[in-house]
């Protein structure tokens, strides 16, 4: 009985993996994650820079990278950035990193059930904040932060990524083809964060279409949120 | 990995391939003399270096550059004022290739005196400066690209029944030629410039593409009218030979200053506007100035270094392949070599380079740059291919496979997403890039100058027309097979 809950817990228990690594490897990662059985990935296109100093008098600084987020439980999350880094040689400089954090809740359909890791609500104080994180099409992000800001968030930041779930992919001559996606990610008070996913859910559907991600986490600190 | 190694390894591997098939034909079919391998070796390592100096010179400088300026003429709140500035644009960078001049003054030459160079120029340039503010301006006020390539190549359609033969080969030949190097990265980066500020992502994705499809249009069109206005005659002579013997330090030499005088007159009027640009944005730039001046830096002699290498070596390659393939071997042979060649060539194409990494940032990399890459290879392919057997079967005319060709083209674009029509039809322009009009020209004219049937006036330009149509149909059937795939996703 009490190892049973204790699983239960387990299984409970959330996390968002990032893999920040050099162009190319992205799509690499999620097929590589795919076969632990994690439904997918979303990746982006980011820069970084060099400290090589001939490089920078050169003015040639700039690298290209690719971030990936996937959401998965957390013993699927060790076991992936395990796997990534022993196949991409993460330890060598410049090849890449991971790191993980945990997550409150995950909206999506059949992969996860909805979850709700339970808050120890010690902390009342109100201008405790959270992040969201809604993964959709492309085209839908702008209604992801109409609908957010109509119950109460204060708006929004709109990031085109690529990736697909587990019911999305299919193949043309041996390459997968990802479609287009937006993360959209919002900061609100803890106290609203339930009216606010349940508004993205109603307008997007994310956990009816198996095209869609949404998951929240902890924010400790925020500033700039103007009340 | 950084960026100049990023590049370096990319450039190598986009060379590799047209290296690798010309050291093939050596090996087993073609005797070349010691003097062009020593030249075909120093040139491909002086191909990869110059390449790797353009591309990052693009990256730092002239990309950036568009992508300032888009912003900049959106602001016009009068639509005149931004018609105004994108005609003028449009203009400059049309007048300002080499590659259309170098053109215009052999197609002058067959005319006998009835068209001059720069009456060719000055009308092709006016057909680009209209449809860029065209183009602009369907952007800002979010008209379909399928309804205006419609009415362009209507147009088009119509006025074909009108004009020479000739003229319909030279027609489309300048019109690709226009979109050189240069301009191809900064036209593309302006139209970006323009949609990034558009608030709904999708539909700006969509508008992104597009410019040089209609640009190059544009320029069909004023050619066409050109023809129907002033009825200029053409008469077929056949091009001075153009394997020299000399030694190999004389051949680069030689190259040095037309590479020098070309490249400068391509960049000088982009850096004027970036020059313009650093003066009204005088505080926001500051920044990237000396990124931005060491990217023009870069892009001005990674284009000297490109354009000697694909002159004094590459040009009279493709001569001497085409001319001792037809003289010796089957021609099934040098139409098996054109498609190879076709491929191979594409992929060390630099404004294909561009467009491709530009079609990745655009999509976030869900639309696969080797996916779009190889594709548009293989439509080249089949258009150098097909260019061969038309020069094998005269009574086979270019309007022959233009015609459907284009008809086709304009059906397909009504069933697949418009990101892929806007993509098609400016990879069309972008295909006709400096080393097919160096090593793929001068191997169809090699081939059609030992054939006693063929003439050469049309067929050396008509393999351009083909160049610029076989991507846009090989492209959408990519569209094609994308959009199916996304329905069995949905169902």
């Amino acid at each position: 009985m009490m190892d049973k809950m204790d699983e239960n817990a387990m299984k409970k228990q959330y996390e968002l993996t990032v893999f920040i690594v050099p162009i190319g490897i992205g799509s690499k990662i999620v097929s590589l994650i795919r076969k632990l059985n994690i439904s997918g990935g979303t990746i982006t296109l980011a820069k970084g820079t060099s400290n090589d100093k001939l490089l920078k008098l050169l003015q040639l600084d700039e690298n290209h990278k690719e971030l990936v987020f996937v959401a998965s439980n957390q013993d699927k999350s060790e076991d992936m950035m395990r796997a990534a880094s022993e196949k991409f040689h993460f330890e060598k400089p410049n090849k890449g990193i991971c790191f993980s954090m945990p997550l409150n809740q995950i909206y999506a359909s059949k992969v996860f059930k909805e979850t709700k890791t339970e808050q120890k609500e010690t902390n009342t104080m109100m201008n405790q904040y959270k992040a969201i994180y809604a993964i959709v099409n492309l085209g839908e992000g702008e209604a992801v932060v109409s609908a957010a800001s109509e119950a109460g968030a204060k708006g929004g930041t709109i990031i085109h990524g690529r990736g697909a779930g587990v019911h999305e992919t299919s193949k043309i001559f041996a390459i997968e083809i990802e479609p287009e996606k937006e993360i959209v990610l919002i900061l609100v008070k803890e106290s609203i964060v339930d009216k606010v996913t349940q508004a993205i859910l109603t307008s997007t559907k994310i956990d009816q279409t198996n095209q869609g991600i949404m998951f929240t986490h902890d924010v400790s600190k925020a500033f700039g949120l103007v009340e | 990995m950084n960026i100049l190694a990023e590049k370096f390894r990319e450039v190598s591997l986009s060379i590799l391939p047209i290296f690798l098939s010309i050291v093939f034909v050596a090996i087993f079919f073609v005797d070349f003399s010691f003097n062009q391998l020593v030249l075909f070796v120093i040139n491909t390592i002086l191909l990869v270096v110059g390449l790797v100096f353009f591309l990052l010179g693009v990256d730092l400088g002239i990309t950036p550059l568009g992508k300032l300026l888009g912003p900049l003429l959106a602001k016009f709140n009068k639509k005149r004022t931004l018609v105004f500035f994108a005609f003028i644009i449009g203009f400059i960078i049309s007048f300002a290739e080499p590659s259309l001049l170098i053109t215009a003054i052999q197609i002058a030459s067959f005319s006998q005196g009835s068209v001059s160079a720069f009456l060719l120029v000055s009308v092709v340039s006016l057909g680009i400066a209209s449809m860029v503010s065209l183009a602009l301006i369907r952007i800002v006020f979010g008209w379909s690209i399928k309804t205006v390539l419609v009415v362009l190549y209507g147009v088009i359609f119509i006025l074909s029944f009108f004009v020479s033969k000739q003229m319909l080969a030279f027609s489309f030949d300048l019109s690709a030629v226009t979109t050189g190097v240069l301009s191809v990265p900064f036209l593309l980066a302006l139209s970006l410039g323009i949609t990034s500020k558009q608030k709904e992502s999708k539909r700006s994705n969509e508008q992104s593409f597009g410019l040089l499809a209609i640009a190059s249009a544009g320029a069909v069109i004023t050619m066409f009218l050109l023809d129907i206005v002033k009825k200029p005659t053409f008469v077929s002579q056949s091009f001075e030979n153009i394997v020299k013997s000399s030694s190999v330090i004389e051949t680069m030499l030689s190259w040095v200053g037309p590479s020098l005088f070309d490249a400068t007159v391509s960049i000088l009027p982009l850096f004027l506007m970036f020059l313009v640009v650093v003066y009204v944005n005088k505080k926001s730039i500051k920044r990237q100035l000396s990124k931005m001046l060491f990217g023009f830096g870069y892009a001005y002699i990674g284009l000297i270094l490109f354009l000697i290498s694909v002159n004094a070596s590459y040009l009279t390659l493709g001569h001497v392949i085409g001319e001792q393939l037809i003289n010796n071997y089957h021609p099934i042979i040098i139409i098996v070599f054109a498609f190879i060649l076709g491929v191979v060539s594409i992929l060390a194409e630099p404004g294909v380079y561009v467009l491709t990494h530009q079609i990745q940032d655009i999509t976030a990399g869900s639309i696969n740059r080797k996916l779009v890459l190889y594709t548009l290879a293989i439509g080249v392919g089949f258009a150098i291919s097909i260019s061969m057997v038309r020069i094998l079967i005269p009574t086979l005319q270019l309007w022959h496979l233009l015609l459907p060709g284009y008809i086709i083209s304009i059906g397909i674009m009504f069933f697949i997403d418009p990101i892929f029509v806007g993509m098609a039809f400016d990879a069309g322009g972008v295909a006709t890039g400096p080393i097919l009009a160096t090593f793929i020209l001068a191997f169809v004219n090699g081939a059609a100058q030992n054939l006693a049937h063929a003439d050469l006036l049309i067929d050396g330009f008509g393999m351009v027309a083909m160049v610029a149509l076989m991507p846009i149909l090989s492209l959408q059937l990519l569209g094609g097979i994308y959009k199916v795939m996304d329905r069995r996703n949905d169902g």
